[in-house]
Parts: C-alpha cells; sequence; structure tokens
C-alpha cells in the first residue's frame, strides 16, 4: 500500500467512510422495496422501485446513489441497494394464486430464483447491511439465520429492522430478543413510524466503515 | 395503491388511518396493501398463512418466553446447518419449482440437481471465499 492508501485508510479511521453502499436484504414481502423508497423519498426524492403484494416484486437489484443523511452536523452519503427477496423455496404455483398464469408464474419463479443467487452475489459490493425483517411472523426462519451468520462472518456491520409494526400481530421485542447481539430498530417502512431511529442508528453503525 | 381488509374486502385509500385503527366496517386489523382487490378466497388464503405464521408463545413468564425463544433458535441453527449437508446450492423440483440452499449459496458454489443430476458451474466454484 502507498502512502496515500495509508493516509486514506488512517483519515476513514479518524473520520470515519463518507460514501458507502447499503445493502437492504431480507425474505420476500418484508417491505425492502418500501423501505427504500421511503429512504430514497426523505433524502434525495424520486423513488427506487415498484412495490406490490405479490412476493417477488423485486427480482434484479435495484440501485439510488447520491443519497445523504442527515442528523445535526452528522452526514453520510450512501449509495442504496434494494435486493430481491431471499428465499429458500420459489414455487409458482404459490404466484397463482395471485392471479397469475401458469406460463408468467413459472417466468416469475425463475427470475425470483434467479434474484436469489443476484442478491447473495451483490454482498461482495456492500459495506452494510439493513437486514429487513417483517415482526409479524417468526424470526427463526433459515433464511433469517443464515443471512445473520454470514454476515457475521464477512464482518459486514448490520441493522436489523422490523418492519411492520403498524400491524396487528406485530412483536417487535420478540425480534430484539431473538438477536440480542444485534441492533434492531422497530420500524414501519409504510407510514415512516420510528425512521428517525433508524437513520440514526445508520449514521452510527456505517459512518466507522 | 389502496388497502384491502383481508377479512372482509373493504377497500381504503392509500395512508387511511383505518389501517392503523382497524377496519370500521369488520373491525378487522390485517390490511394487504394491493394493487387490485383480491376475491375472497384469495384474501381467505393469505388470512390462514399469516395467521399460521404469527409467532405464538406458549409460555406465560417472561422466563417461559426467553426460554421458548432460546429453543426455536437452537432448532433454526440446526437445520440451517443440515443445509451443509448438501452438495446442490438449488434444486429443481420441476419447471418453476425451486428449492434453494442459502448454506451452499452464500459460500459461493452454483451446483444446480435436477431428478439427480447436477450441473455444476465452474467459474463460481473458483471465485468461492477461502475460509
Amino acid at each position: 500500500m502507498g502512502i496515500f492508501g495509508r493516509l486514506s485508510d488512517w483519515l476513514k479511521n479518524i473520520f470515519g467512510k463518507r460514501h458507502v453502499r447499503i445493502g437492504i436484504y431480507g425474505p420476500p414481502n418484508a417491505g425492502k422495496t418500501t423501505l427504500a423508497n421511503r429512504i430514497a423519498q426523505d433524502w434525495a426524492g424520486g423513488l427506487v422501485g415498484e412495490v406490490s403484494e405479490i412476493p417477488h416484486e423485486t427480482r434484479k437489484v435495484q440501485k439510488k446513489g447520491g443519497i445523504v443523511i442527515k442528523d445535526g452536523k452528522s452526514s453520510l452519503r450512501i449509495d442504496i441497494v434494494d435486493t430481491p427477496g431471499i428465499a429458500t423455496k420459489v414455487d409458482f404455483h404459490e404466484f397463482m394464486e395471485y392471479g397469475l398464469d401458469e406460463e408468467e408464474a413459472k417466468r416469475r419463479a425463475k427470475e425470483a430464483t434467479e434474484g436469489v443467487i443476484e442478491a447473495i452475489k451483490w454482498l461482495d459490493n456492500i459495506d452494510g447491511v439493513i437486514l429487513l425483517m417483517d415482526s409479524t411472523k417468526n424470526p427463526f426462519t433459515q433464511v433469517n439465520i443464515t443471512i445473520l451468520g454470514n454476515l457475521e462472518a464477512r464482518e459486514l456491520p448490520v441493522i436489523i429492522a422490523a418492519n411492520k409494526i403498524d400491524l396487528d400481530g406485530s412483536t417487535p421485542a420478540t425480534l430484539k430478543s431473538a438477536f440480542p447481539q444485534h441492533e434492531v430498530i422497530p420500524i414501519s417502512a409504510l407510514t415512516g413510524a420510528n425512521i428517525d431511529l433508524l437513520y440514526k442508528a445508520m449514521l452510527r453503525k456505517f459512518k466507522r466503515r | 395503491m389502496p388497502h384491502q381488509c383481508l377479512k372482509c374486502g373493504e377497500i381504503y385509500e392509500d395512508g387511511s388511518k383505518y389501517v392503523l385503527e382497524g377496519c370500521p366496517k369488520c373491525g378487522g386489523r390485517i390490511f394487504l396493501y394491493t394493487r387490485k382487490p383480491l376475491p375472497e378466497r384469495t384474501r381467505k388464503k393469505i388470512l390462514k398463512k399469516i395467521e399460521k405464521e404469527e409467532i405464538g408463545f406458549e409460555g406465560k413468564t417472561f422466563e417461559e418466553i426467553i426460554k421458548e425463544i432460546e429453543e426455536r433458535r437452537q432448532k433454526a441453527i440446526e437445520e440451517a446447518k443440515k443445509q451443509k449437508e448438501r452438495v446442490e446450492s438449488i434444486k429443481v423440483e420441476d419447471v418453476g419449482e425451486y428449492e434453494i440452499n442459502l448454506e451452499r449459496l452464500m459460500e459461493g458454489g452454483i451446483i444446480v440437481e435436477k431428478e439427480g443430476t447436477y450441473f455444476i458451474y465452474l467459474p463460481s466454484l473458483f471465485s468461492m471465499r477461502k475460509k
């Protein structure tokens, strides 16, 4: 490493990295695109992607750059990377329940599976992760456990956002006690409840990279 | 995009206060953010699925719930470990039906299994992370 590289690392250690790429990961229908859209709208204007009630709506990675999050004097420039939902089983029959014809449902299943691979590959280009979980559902799924284990192995900073606290049956406290070694922020990406806490946590957690 | 009450099917505008307060028509508390209204059969199916997935603990005291959480965590970790014993990262059950082995996939190798035949994507194996 040259002298400039060492100087740059030294400055980053003191002031923190100013520009980071943050991936929003999680199972399908946790609200990843809704959260990405909210962050983009709050800090940059515009949307990242379309949302829908059918699982696996996002089947390709979607990015939005130039987002600057601020809290007082502290600021952080981020690129938001909205990823396809990570699942362990993709079955076209599920999509047919939402009114898709067989051909369309099978195409969606194939794209959703490719989306899982793409999402995982993108982990190599990410500086930090917001792992979005649905606080109305059982957190101990293979998806949540495997992603967390892998993020820990990669030593990537992670914030768990317990989404959908606006829904009946939401138990963010369970998520907190389920993953005590991680920071868990209960939010509603849809209504914006607690979203400020998430921004503060992002500044704290991701700026040190 | 409107919200639909999954119980009675009533539609409410995006951002309606009833999504937080509950449906004034039937008292339902579960809404779906939907582009087009869903028929009753589909709503019932989704509602059943959501109710099945709700966390629900049997324990009454705080200690009992914490114990249950720990047991569920251990069970989930063991299930995830079992995946490591499988060689394939993606299993094609049929066209449109895929089973994904996240443990394997996250290690970097793409091996697809279909009816006992394994397809190995070599570049993915060469780019695997060394542990």
